[in-house]
């Protein structure tokens, strides 16, 4: 009977064990769900106000493709070692001072994030992506749209620091960039 | 005693495993809802991909190319001689095909722009051009078709880049006394357009200069500009293809949309009027008259020479939702 109550103690011990372990779960899931909530919660911008226009974004990317703004912006505005009107390698926090820019700029309108990502083959080393403006992780409701773009040898005026390399030395082509624009509310 | 305190800890014991039960229902429940919460999240995030779906995406693509492209053909017609322009646009065709496709590969799409499989892959034109500033427009050299007050350069033609320069006007006021030109559809159907340019002293000084069209429906519109006269400065340079007059919108002309139209192209009262021209249209100077003027050419003071009018190249796209295929006709009224 001894053995017996003692068997039970230890019983009971691990059982207290298995309850602060699932309190403790139920406290961390509590929080992890209160943190996610607040994201969503009705006075924050991404769970009232509409997302982000998707059709005016592709609009403005398709447009500035067009009529040639997109590749002054992405050509350019390149300084050598990053994009000349920006505080570092890219723009965080602000449009560029080019057409394209303002184009972003007045057509999503203050509250819209956006981040424009250049992807472009290199010879030996696969696809990489260059930043031409990155603001963090989209957020809720974010649209994309993407097109590309071709560059001729004769728009690169400096290849040996452009952030693309020739990716057709034998022809005009110099490389085909893929431009995406992310938009969010936020 | 002890079989009373065996049952105690029984029922200690069972309280505990439904709190325990409890708090792994609740943990489940936190989860659940967790869960639910963030499949509403990529629910929003693959709602983007609709636009694959719906083929909106294979249009993007499709003008994406078809600008890159126009923007290298318009670089090789005027970079280079007529005999290397077809080899410079086609080298670049394969790679820029291949390079589009490795970019949309990556998400299931697959791009190429390639040659039309039947050839036929470049559109020859002719340019006509009077050079000499200060010659009617009666006729080219060369002899007379339709006597001299009635002309036609071409027929049944597409026609871009028409250019007139007008130096000087003779005489009349009325629309029915001035230099016009006509395009005239081949089909029984109508849809001609036509303009004239003449001046009219009675209006006031600056707008003497008038060009007005009509419509295929009879729409009369008119714009006004200044006086034109031999001084070298008092001229007319008036892009069709454009709608414009010395660089600015022209009214009459702006609705006028001769690409991707078959017209035949008239000359009327080309004696009242001095001046030069050039235009471009798809056809190469070996059809000959009737379909382009042979006289033309023979003229010495005008030329008809064989140009790259346009290209067509190969479209394709193809999706897990989407299968599209197409034609692009490449700088079809865009060379300026």
């Amino acid at each position: 009977m001894i053995g017996d109550n003692k068997y039970t103690t230890e019983e009971r011990g691990q059982l207290f064990a298995l309850e602060g372990l699932l309190a403790a779960l139920v406290v961390l899931a509590g929080i992890a769900f209160a943190l996610q909530a607040t994201v969503l919660t009705p006075s924050t911008s991404g769970a009232t106000e509409a997302p982000a226009d998707a059709t005016m974004v592709n609009s403005i990317l398709t447009t500035a493709a067009e009529n040639g703004e997109l590749q002054t912006a992405l050509v350019n505005d390149w300084g050598g070692a990053g994009f000349s009107g920006s505080a570092g390698q890219w723009y965080t926090g602000s449009y560029p001072s080019n057409d394209f820019g303002t184009a972003l700029e007045q057509g999503l309108g203050p509250t819209v994030t956006v981040n424009v990502l250049i992807y472009h083959r290199q010879p030996m080393d696969g696809h990489q992506q260059t930043r031409f403006i990155y603001n963090g992780a989209p957020g809720d409701g974010a649209v994309r749209s993407s097109t590309t773009l071709t560059l001729y040898d004769r728009d690169v005026s400096n290849p040996g620091t452009f952030y693309a390399e020739d990716v057709s030395p034998s022809t005009e082509l110099y490389n085909v960039l893929e431009v995406e624009v992310v938009a969010w509310q936020g | 005693m002890a079989g009373v305190a065996f049952g105690e800890s029984r029922e200690i014991e069972r309280g505990q495993l439904l709190l325990a039960g409890a708090f792994v229902l609740a943990v489940a429940l936190i989860g659940l809802t967790v869960v639910l919460t963030s499949s509403s999240y990529t629910g929003t995030l693959a709602s983007q991909e609709s636009e694959v779906v719906r083929g909106s995406d294979a249009i993007t693509v499709r003008d994406s190319v078809d600008t890159d492209l126009t923007r290298h053909f318009r670089y090789v017609f005027e970079n280079y001689a007529p005999s290397n322009r077809r080899a410079q646009f086609k080298s670049v065709l394969f790679p820029i095909g291949n390079e589009t496709n490795t970019h949309y590969a990556s998400r299931g799409r697959m791009v190429n722009v390639t040659e039309p499989p039947s050839g036929g892959m470049f559109i020859e034109g002719t340019r006509f051009k009077q050079v000499e500033p200060f010659q009617k427009f009666t006729q080219p050299a060369g002899g007379g078709t339709g006597g001299t007050d009635y002309w036609y350069p071409a027929e049944n033609v597409e026609l871009r880049n028409a250019t007139i320069v007008v130096n000087n006007i003779l005489g009349g006021n009325q629309p029915e006394e001035a230099f016009n030109m006509s395009l005239d559809t081949p089909a029984a159907a109508g849809g001609n357009w036509s303009f004239v340019v003449y001046e009219d002293f009675s209006r006031p000084s600056g707008e003497e200069l008038i060009i007005r069209s009509r419509s295929p429906t009879d729409t009369v519109r008119t714009c006004y500009r200044d006086e034109v006269s031999s001084s070298s400065s008092k001229k007319a340079t008036i892009h069709l293809h454009n709608g414009t007059v010395n660089g600015d919108d022209c009214d009459a002309l702006t609705p006028i949309d001769p690409g991707r139209h078959k017209y035949t192209l008239n000359f009327t009262r080309g004696e009242k009027v001095f001046g030069k021209y050039w235009m471009i249209v798809d056809k190469p100077p070996t059809e000959g008259s009737p379909t382009l003027n042979s006289k033309f050419a023979a003229g010495t003071r005008s030329t008809a020479e064989p140009v790259l009018f346009g290209a067509r190249v190969r479209y394709r796209y193809h999706s897990g939702t989407v299968a599209y295929e197409t034609n692009i006709d490449i700088a079809h009224r865009e060379i300026s």
